[in-house]
């Protein structure tokens, strides 16, 4: 029930921030990037200021843990894992085989051309925002209670997120797929046969790489 | 008496009260003491305490009369800067508090980094700097106007780590934790030496990332070593929490350690049922058989304005104005260079609840640490007990 509710606030606080600030900013990378920055230090205040910083603890919506070959796994996070593959599957067909999937597409790649094919820009940007909004709020949902909650426990998963598709390269979802399986695998490998922190500065030599070589990304297009 | 000649009467009268009442307003002189510590990301609950310990102390000192040097009256005034736990920002809120705010104290500091870098400018400028900083490198005789208002590795670990080799004389081996940063280096350091010197050896001893998000692996491979004890040394006690969820989720039962834990809340949110039979050694409790009145007091005004229990390091913050009155008194001067030669002799009535004073000339070549209570505590029924405690 908490989690369909704060789903259901981070998709009307979306609407509210597409709304009253994304909207003025379409087809503008820098402006809008500045914004995102912006609204993020700024929510982070707020949620210090009402919350404090004190971290909290979430249940877990499915406890328990499983053996699988030997390794032990809690139930949340087998479940978290198919949730992903269950979204970034609905994702990609949606994409693929629908018309608000190939128009998000068309927009993506050329907007003027899609505009003059009679897309409707505004709606689908705003479709976009909020398909966005909502798996941002699935995933914080799941990973709440396996992870450190507190006012600011998106800048790190941000960081993630970015790099993962910085890897796998901008505008494709199999490209941000396997970024993410990239830095899973050095953080998980690299932290159990090496110090940890070498593990982060794998991950980021790993960006420098991919930027040097390939600046579109491992998938990316554009 | 007509209306106008009211009005200029009443405008006349408030006048000379103004006048009146201006020599008192000048009498009252204020000493802003800053403080630089994180306010924002995730340490900000220890930068929130701090200030609120530092505003609780000055207002405890303005209602018993203030600060008496020479025939004045001075009274503290708190100025809570965020260096946002890292040297870069340190930096900028050093700058800001001796060259914007003409500070002349630093009532407290919080984070080796950024603290480093306060020190530096504090030392240039002849200011008088009061830290929690845990580095062993900020303190000697190099650095004579620097103050320690928590206890540190130095005086922690070989009574925590002498305490939980008593209890548990059969731990052979531990496998440490820190993080990556000047703090996590320094008690690595002493705690490796200590442990070694009590027998038990290091078989493994790794650095973390702070904002790691995933846990897992570290846990895993640190459970490897198949290690007696386990110790996070200066962890933050939610990463640490996150660590003891993962090594019980494998099965690795042996002895927990927090060497910096400051407080079972943090520890709990995250480890849940994994947090008990943790040791920490910088806790604080405040149950009414090893609590006073006053502690208990503060602390549940601390809980309502900060949301969580205060801690060591907050506790340093209430301390150190307690200690700079007895100082400036002590001189009979506000000169910072003369405050700092009056410190180490004067006593005071710390947050604890006795009279201490300074010691460390032993350890560190010259005397500037606090002489606290070392309290050792453990997770007991998921409650933080006291299981020890010693004054130095």
């Amino acid at each position: 029930m908490a989690s369909a509710c704060g789903i259901a606030a981070a998709l009307a606080l979306g609407v509210i921030i597409y709304l009253f600030g994304f909207r003025y900013f379409q087809r503008d990378l820098v402006g809008s990037f500045i914004l995102s920055i912006g609204l993020m230090l700024l929510l982070d205040g707020v949620l210090l200021r009402v919350f404090g910083g004190t971290v909290r603890g979430v249940p877990e919506i499915f406890p328990g843990s499983v053996s699988i070959a030997g390794a032990q796994i809690t139930v949340q996070r087998l479940f978290l894992c198919g949730v992903a593959f269950l979204m970034a599957g609905i994702l990609y067909w949606t994409l693929g085989h629908t018309r608000l999937g190939r128009a998000l597409r068309a927009v993506a790649y050329d907007h003027e051309a899609a505009m003059m094919m009679g897309v409707p820009y505004g709606r689908i940007a705003f479709f976009g925002f909020l398909i966005a909004s909502l798996l941002a709020a699935i995933a914080g949902a799941l990973i709440a209670p396996v992870s450190i909650v507190s006012p600011v426990i998106g800048t790190d998963y941000l960081i993630k997120g970015f790099i993962a598709v910085i890897i796998g390269g901008l505008g494709s979802v199999p490209g941000a797929i396997l970024g993410s399986l990239f830095v899973a695998l050095i953080e998980t490998l690299g932290g159990y046969y090496f110090d940890s922190s070498y593990a982060t500065i794998a991950i980021f030599a790993l960006v420098i790489v991919v930027l040097l070589f390939r600046p579109k990304g491992v998938m990316g297009r554009a | 008496m007509t209306v106008f000649n009211k009005c200029a009467m009443s405008g006349a009268a408030i006048l000379l009260a103004s006048f009146a009442a201006a020599p008192m307003a000048q009498a009252e002189e204020v000493i802003k003491l800053g403080l630089s510590t994180p306010l924002s990301g995730a340490a900000a609950i220890w930068g929130k305490g701090a200030e609120f310990m530092c505003n609780t102390a000055a207002e405890e000192i303005r209602e018993s009369g203030g600060v008496s040097v020479q025939g004045e009256t001075y009274f503290f005034e708190c100025l809570s800067y965020d260096n946002k736990y890292n040297a870069a920002e340190g930096t900028k809120v050093a700058q800001a508090l001796f060259n914007r705010e003409g500070v002349k104290f630093i009532g407290g500091s919080l984070g080796t980094a950024p603290v480093r870098a306060l020190q530096s400018l504090a030392e240039r400028q002849g200011a008088l700097v009061f830290t929690t900083a845990w580095g062993a490198s900020l303190k000697g005789p190099d650095h004579p106007t620097t103050f320690t208002q928590m206890n540190t590795p130095g005086e922690i670990l070989p009574m925590l780590i002498g305490y939980i080799v008593e209890q548990h004389p059969d731990a052979k081996t531990v496998a440490m934790l820190n993080p990556n940063d000047a703090t996590g280096q320094e008690t690595e350091e002493i705690a490796a030496k200590v442990w070694d010197e009590q027998g038990v050896e290091v078989v493994a001893s790794d650095y973390y990332e702070r904002g790691t998000t995933e846990f897992q692996p570290i846990a895993v491979r640190l459970a490897s070593f198949k290690p007696d004890i386990v110790d996070v040394g200066a962890m933050p006690p939610s990463d640490a929490g996150a660590i003891f969820k993962e090594l019980e989720l494998i099965g690795w039962t042996g002895i927990k350690v927090l060497e910096v834990g400051t407080g079972a809340d943090g520890l709990k949110a995250t480890a849940g049922a994994a947090a008990e039979g943790v040791y920490m050694g910088a806790g604080v409790t405040f149950r009414p058989d090893t609590a006073t009145e006053h502690q208990i007091a503060v602390n549940e005004r601390a809980k309502v304005a900060i949301g969580e229990s205060l801690n060591a390091v907050q506790i340093g913050f209430y301390d150190s104005l307690y200690a700079l009155k007895a100082a400036m008194e002590a001189a009979d001067s506000v000169d910072p260079r003369a405050v700092a030669e009056a410190m180490p002799n004067v006593t005071f009535r710390s947050f604890y609840g006795s009279d201490i004073g300074f010691y460390g000339e032993e350890r560190y070549g010259r005397v500037q640490q606090m002489r606290l209570p070392i309290i050792v505590t453990q997770v007991r029924d998921g409650e933080l007990v006291e299981v020890g405690r010693l004054t130095p």
